[in-house]
């Protein structure tokens, strides 16, 4: 049994503008253990997805459809005490920006301590001890004595240890880090980086990271999604996608960053914008931007195929051929 | 922080010195003085004017007589009364209470329904009762208070339900204690709810939209996601978080509590200085003007200072070193 699994998950936003299908059929899963990156541009889905998973979309967003299997449990069938228990108990979440993450007013110490409270109904003394450990825990240097200071006493790389601290406290299965490394400065993001990879070692936790960076993601990650428009293009073993995507979006994504395509070359960019997610594309979300797009794609909208192992896209005329 | 509030409390000074000499020299600009009322009576002989004049020290030049004031003040005596025949700190004292007291009973009323209804207008955002508090806070902050004032009174003598003024019944001397407390607190309703509704309305607004503010914020997601009740994500870290706009405006209240009920003072004849002040400032009562005029700087002063001193308390982040 898959630690997470994600089925058919769609959340949709009513605006003013219209509805926003932030969110269209997205299927997800997570062995324990392993690490998934999920890639993709901006708007594109992957955090709503994740804060679908901790149930904490905020009107006027609501998960319409799907089902989350956590431990084979369904969370969005839980009671909201039930929910509590998970959040923060079986899974954990890190934050993009340190900077406004962690609330100014209570002391660094006493938000790890509250997540321990709430989850191992210990003594607040108890809890404090144990926010350190974790503090120390991420390496954060003179814990004891820092645990006392407030969050705009720490860095940001600091901050973001705090919030994995926070987010690990209670040793969770599964750890969500919603881009944890953007707001950082390059020598920090590989310190946060191996930090999370450490720490997956030490307490055997699985880890979903989202990322836009796919070097972040070739870094990290087991597995991969690659998002567009609220749906999965493709998704299975992250070295195998990026040595060898076969959906043309991943093919386009990789070739527009440096590092990645050949060196010497121009870099590729991907035509065209995201689509807005209020009107209906017909057909294939990416066809209009799809530089190998077919008269039927913007017609018949691709099933999500297995391709080989574990490896599956939603695109009728992949790179890689008949498996 | 004691330096701070040392090195405030010295720099007012200068400040309070600025404020009374821009106010001293206003009132000299119109013309006539305390006596030249009775100098349109016949019965009193113009030298008769002439020697008040110099009893007073009015016939001394502006700089002369701001000096002998200020040299006053600072031997803690604010000067004479001329219309009262009384020290003026005494009369202020009298008064004083009598609006403190309604600017406090209003100020608790209005803070008191204020920041509850706020908030449960910011957590049940686009409700009923959302829209509900904001239709009547438009209406609390669009209606003047004296007009809301002639409402009261009309409506107690309509109903007779209320006192239509004043501070104590007729027959207050001669009431046990238990009824004179028990009759202050019946004249002490209106007024407070004059004067209440009006603070409350914006008050409630400022709740609501700081709240609505640090409700969004990433820090009562990243709260939510360790698990938190709706509670504590409201209360602790949203609320937490929306109360520093709200010092600073408390301590502009605190500024506001003597002179802020002049206009519901004299329209429900309740004996505060606000119609003191008014009744000295058209009588050129100059000494009683100044005294006033100190002690609510002073309020002013000190309401911000506390503010200030309270925000320390609050957020960790503001130090005053």
């Amino acid at each position: 049994m898959s630690l997470l699994h994600i089925n058919g998950l769609q959340v949709h936003f009513q605006t003013e503008a219209g509805l926003v299908r932030a969110v269209d059929g997205v299927d997800l899963e997570l062995e324990s253990g392993r690490t998934l990156g999920i890639v993709g541009e901006s708007g594109c889905g992957k955090s709503v997805t994740m804060l679908s998973v901790m149930r904490l979309i905020q009107p006027p967003g609501r998960i319409m459809a799907g089902s989350i299997l956590f431990e084979g449990r369904d969370l969005l069938a839980l009671s909201r005490e039930e929910m509590r228990q998970v959040r923060g108990g079986g899974i954990g979440m890190v934050f993009q920006d340190p900077m406004t993450s962690l609330n100014p007013v209570l002391s660094v110490g006493e938000q790890i301590a509250e997540a321990i409270e709430i989850h191992k109904r210990t003594s607040r003394r108890r809890a404090w001890s144990m926010a350190v450990e974790a503090m120390e825990r991420v390496s954060i240097p003179d814990a004891a004595d820092r645990a006392g200071d407030y969050p705009h006493q720490f860095s940001g790389g600091m901050r973001q240890r705090i919030m994995i601290a926070m987010a690990i406290a209670c040793k969770p299965r599964l750890l969500i880090a919603d881009e944890p490394t953007t707001a950082l400065d390059v020598t920090v993001q590989a310190q946060i980086l191996n930090l999370l990879r450490d720490l997956q070692a030490e307490n055997k936790m699985s880890i979903i990271v989202i990322t836009h960076d796919l070097r972040v993601a070739a870094q990290l990650c087991h597995d991969l999604a690659v998002f567009y428009a609220g749906r999965v293009m493709e998704r299975g073993n992250a070295e195998q996608i990026l040595s060898n995507p076969g959906h043309p979006y991943t093919i386009a994504l990789r070739n527009s960053i440096p590092g990645f395509s050949s060196s010497g070359e121009r870099l590729q960019t991907i035509g065209g914008n995201p689509p807005n997610l209020i009107d209906k594309i017909s057909g294939c979300v990416f066809h209009p931007r799809c530089p190998t797009a077919h008269s039927s794609c913007s017609d018949l909208s691709p099933v999500e195929r297995f391709v080989s192992d574990g490896r599956s896209l939603a695109c009728d005329y992949h790179a890689l051929g008949e498996m | 922080m004691y330096r701070f509030i040392i090195r405030r409390v010295l720099s007012a000074i200068p400040l309070l010195i600025a404020i009374t000499l821009v106010s001293f020299a206003i009132m000299q600009m119109a013309p006539g003085d305390f006596l030249t009322q009775m100098s349109l009576n016949p019965q009193i002989s113009p030298q008769l004017i002439e020697k008040l004049r110099v009893t007073y020290g009015l016939d001394q030049p502006v700089h002369i007589r701001y000096l002998r004031w200020l040299w006053g003040v600072v031997r803690l005596d604010f000067g004479y009364s001329f219309a009262y025949h009384m020290p003026v700190i005494k009369l202020i004292a009298q008064r004083a209470a009598a609006t403190l007291l309604l600017g406090l009973s209003s100020t608790i009323f209005a803070w008191g329904i204020a920041v509850p209804l706020g908030i449960l207008a910011a957590v049940h955002r686009n409700s009923w009762i959302d829209r509900l508090t904001s239709i009547l806070a438009f209406m609390g902050i669009s209606v003047p208070t004296a007009f809301l004032a002639l409402l009261a009174v009309f409506a107690a003598a309509r109903t007779g339900w209320l006192p239509i003024g004043g501070m104590h019944h007729m027959s207050y001397e001669f009431m046990a204690p238990w009824q004179q407390f028990l009759d202050l607190l019946r004249h002490l309703i209106l007024p407070t709810l004059v004067l209440g509704i009006g603070m409350l309305a914006g008050l409630m607004r400022q709740v609501r939209s700081n709240l609505l503010e640090t409700l969004r914020s990433d820090y009562v997601t990243a709260a939510r996601a360790k698990g938190v009740s709706e509670r504590v994500a409201v209360y602790r870290h949203a609320f937490g978080n929306a109360i520093n706009p709200l010092i600073t405006i408390f301590g502009y209240y605190i500024g506001d509590l003597l002179s802020g009920a002049a206009l519901v003072e004299i329209v429900m004849a309740w004996p505060g200085l606000g119609r003191l002040m008014l009744d000295a400032l058209s009588g050129k009562d100059i000494y009683l003007v100044m005294g006033s005029l100190v002690i609510s700087s002073i309020m002013l002063i000190g309401g911000n200072l506390l503010a200030d001193i309270l925000l320390a308390y609050s957020d960790p982040r503001i130090r005053y070193d």
